[in-house]
């Protein structure tokens, strides 16, 4: 089930008028336990039916990994024996590597040192096991941390790794932000289904309208890079950096939207990455639940910044690798997390070398960074879009032989890009006038009045009359 | 509750005027006129004259219908001469591209009045249904020279033929009148008609799905006695009769170009062709070439997969030259 189908409106309809219904005072009155736990265990059931929808035996994939962390957190608390914490972490992850990487090491294995593979192990890949695997951890380390305390409630628990919104492709909720909103009276009210509804439409636009009017284009390139003049393939290749952000946030959006109309919040993912004006900026603007999740899971414990100049930067390659082959059992993978490793720790030299030198605002030198760190980030994706190194290479060649072909101009490219700038100009004029740093928004309209709601459903009629409507899966699915 | 009942009223309010300008955008983005049945059977239907026409679904064109419903740049006035009658699907149509660019156009920039083409190609005219349509078309027409057909497609089904031999190819039905007509009226509703229920945008084409040949020599036979019966109705009619294949041309990893021809389909159509003296064009080395020296498709635009979708302005040329190269050739 995909936000974007027939199915997921009659879902999320059938979900709203049951939560609604609890907001009943008759109903209420006659329960007896706190009406909240009702909810929750309709929202539980809910996002297992979400998740079953794709395939019903993952639930039970899903179900155990919410034991493991429920009941390792609960026992380390009892305890206090690090025993539990350990498992809690290694059990995940091991389950993790078995559905995700299992083949991919030993296929490696076997080119690197000659040997003939007897067979591969035939496992479906759970839709969005990183998702809630890094959920579910956050909740062991953060009770090891004493961040927070073991949940009683096992349906919180479980609903807090299960919960449909993010479940397949984030944004990933630390264990911190969601249970603490699981104490409070949340459900659905007209305030909330207001503004959920707009970040729902918002999201929908980017994915069905550009996101996947874009793919057609950008798939075309990838598939038959040689066909292509070095002008179509460096426009396809701009066109992906846009695509993978308006699918992706897209769905981010619609995710926000989706928990904001069930009483729920969700944190933001992305705010305008190609403002950013360097690597650093950047991965704090993309995906921001996954690199902060590295940051405080991955690149601390393993020593941070702490431990020298050397083990800084080895932390930060480690930790951009691991991030990039989170994203996909590949090398190709591998190798953007790898560029971008290394253009951090550029980054830190280059702030290094600078530091105690006076820095004046230059708007053109602004500019000019963040036009660089498009470049950068559309170069890395190269990587991340081709399915091998093959791909890559011919796409690089195609641009820096300045290859002949077909030039294809297309126009959902160029609409795409348009429209990416002229959000990221209004975000940073609207921060400009406010005053402080450049912050993305949802431009939400009252759904009281008759002017909003025209424009609204002005927004909903023309993303319907404008989306792409032959299949296509969102691009974090996969991962 | 009253304050749910005046949300639903501002919200039906909202509804409509927002439907309102929905259907004013579409009016420029997606605005296809109302089909009618085609009283005198020269096509399954035609459109209403003198209506405005975009398609922003594909190509960026827009052009007008002439006062008998099809797209050419002059109106139809019964009597007057046409040398060359160009029947086919969409891709003859030619809604997608400027209306000079399309092959019936160019066709008379290349005669410079030495001969007149009108074009009735119309959207799902397979070369099933132009066979079918032949004889009425002939009658109503009354072309001098030739009667141009184009098919995107060689794989004919073995049902498909029998039925165009028996006579019995299923009418394309036009719903008019009524509600329906009402809502077609609105453009946003057609646009999400087309989208959703009928067919997505780019995907429309007139090609016939390849079908597995399970009687290669029942339906080579099936496909001469169908040529003969066009041969004759042409010869009854005084004109020369034309097919023109203009296949899609595909692009492999490494550049290289092709087409997904059969041979054994391309060899039957030319030798059921050649039989009845029906002249037999095929465009795919003019299309291959069109790629490989000029790195252009024959189909696709801007706003659609590269090579893909309907025919493009390179397309009408290459078609347009290849009929005229073939007239000049055989008029010496």
């Amino acid at each position: 089930m995909v936000f974007n189908s027939l199915t997921f409106a009659v879902f999320f309809t059938l979900v709203c008028a049951l939560m609604a219904l609890t907001n009943g005072k008759k109903l209420q009155a006659l329960l007896p336990w706190p009406v909240n736990s009702l909810r929750h265990v309709i929202l539980l059931l809910a996002s297992y039916v979400f998740y079953g929808w794709w395939n019903w035996k993952c639930c039970f994939l899903m179900l155990g990994l919410t034991l493991v962390a429920y009941g390792c957190a609960a026992a380390y608390e009892r305890d206090g024996k690090k025993l539990w914490v350990t498992l809690g972490v290694v059990m995940p992850l091991v389950i993790l590597g078995i559905f995700k990487y299992f083949n991919f090491f030993v296929d490696s294995f076997c080119a690197l040192f000659g040997l003939t593979r007897a067979g591969s192990l035939n496992i479906l890949l759970p839709v969005g096991i990183s998702f809630y695997t890094f959920q579910s951890l956050s909740y062991t380390i953060d009770v090891y941390r004493g961040k927070i305390r073991a949940e009683k409630s096992f349906v919180n628990v479980a609903l807090y790794i299960a919960f449909f919104p993010q479940l397949v492709a984030g944004p990933i909720v630390k264990a911190g932000e969601y249970l603490p909103q699981l104490r409070e009276d949340r459900n659905i009210s007209p305030d909330n289904l207001q503004q959920g509804l707009q970040c729902f439409a918002l999201g929908l636009f980017k994915k069905a309208v550009i996101a996947d009017n874009i793919s057609v284009f950008v798939d075309a390139v990838y598939e038959c890079p040689a066909a292509f003049h070095a002008v179509t393939v460096l426009l396809a290749v701009a066109a992906y950096s846009v695509q993978i952000y308006c699918d992706f946030s897209g769905y981010s959006d619609m995710a926000v939207g989706c928990a904001k109309c069930l009483g729920y919040d969700l944190p933001r993912n992305f705010n305008l990455p190609y403002l950013s004006k360097n690597v650093t900026e950047f991965w704090k603007r993309w995906h921001i639940s996954l690199s902060t999740w590295l940051m405080e899971y991955l690149y601390f414990p393993l020593g941070g910044n702490r431990k020298g100049t050397a083990r800084r930067y080895l932390n930060l390659m480690l930790t951009m690798l691991i991030g990039g082959l989170w994203h996909g059992a590949a090398w190709t993978f591998v190798a953007w997390g790898g560029l971008h490793g290394l253009a951090l720790c550029v980054h830190k030299l280059f702030l290094k070398a600078t530091q105690g030198r006076e820095k004046k605002e230059n708007p053109f030198l602004s500019a000019l960074s963040m036009l660089a760190t498009f470049c950068f980030t559309s170069l890395c994706w190269i990587f991340f879009r081709s399915g091998d190194f093959a791909t890559a290479l011919a796409v690089f060649k195609a641009i820096f032989t300045w290859q002949p072909g077909v030039i294809h101009l297309s126009s959902w490219a160029i609409f795409g890009l348009t429209c990416v700038a002229l959000a990221s100009l209004a975000a940073a004029l609207r921060s400009r006038k406010r005053g402080g740093p450049v912050e993305g928004f949802y431009p939400l309209v009252k759904l009281s009045t008759i002017p909003g709601l025209t424009v609204f459903f002005l927004f909903v009629g023309l993303t319907l009359g404008l989306a792409y409507t032959g299949e296509n899966p969102f691009i974090y699915f996969q991962f | 509750m009253r304050k749910l009942f005046i949300w639903i009223g501002k919200a039906a309010v909202a509804g409509a005027a927002a439907l309102l300008l929905l259907c004013l955008w579409c009016s420029f983005y997606y605005n296809v006129p109302i089909h009618y049945t085609n009283e005198t059977g020269a096509t399954e239907y035609k459109w209403e004259s003198h209506k405005f026409f975009r398609k922003g679904t594909e190509g960026f064109a827009f052009g007008r219908t002439n006062n008998d419903g099809f797209n050419n740049l002059r109106d139809y006035s019964p009597g007057e001469q046409i040398d060359i009658l160009l029947m086919g699907s969409s891709h003859m149509e030619g809604m997608n591209v400027k209306p000079g660019e399309n092959a019936a156009a160019v066709l008379n920039r290349l005669f410079a009045g030495e001969k007149y083409t009108y074009n009735i190609g119309t959207s799902g005219h397979t070369l099933s249904y132009c066979l079918s349509n032949l004889d009425a078309a002939l009658d109503t027409y009354a072309p001098l020279g030739y009667v141009v057909i184009e098919t995107r497609t060689l794989s004919f089904g073995q049902e498909e033929l029998a039925a165009l031999a028996e006579g019995s190819v299923p009418p394309i039905p036009s719903h008019t009148g009524g509600l329906v007509e009402l809502m077609q009226r609105l453009p946003y509703l057609r646009l999400l008609y087309t989208k959703y229920l009928n067919d997505s945008g780019e995907g429309e084409t007139d090609a016939v799905p390849a079908r597995k040949a399970v009687d290669a020599a029942g339906k080579a036979a099936l496909l001469e006695t169908v040529l003969a019966r066009a041969a004759e109705s042409c010869q009854a009619h005084g004109v020369q009769p034309m097919i023109v294949y203009d296949p899609v041309v595909y692009t492999e990893r490494n550049g290289a170009a092709y087409t997904d021809t059969d041979p054994a389909e391309l060899t039957a159509m030319e030798t059921a062709c050649r039989k009845n003296g029906i002249l037999f064009v095929d465009l795919t080395e003019s299309y291959l070439s069109l790629y490989r020296e000029g790195h252009k498709f024959p189909y696709g635009f801007a706003n659609t997969t590269p090579g893909m979708g309907h025919m493009n302005r390179w397309g009408h040329e290459r078609f347009a030259q290849a009929v005229y190269d073939v007239i000049r050739d055989r008029e010496g």
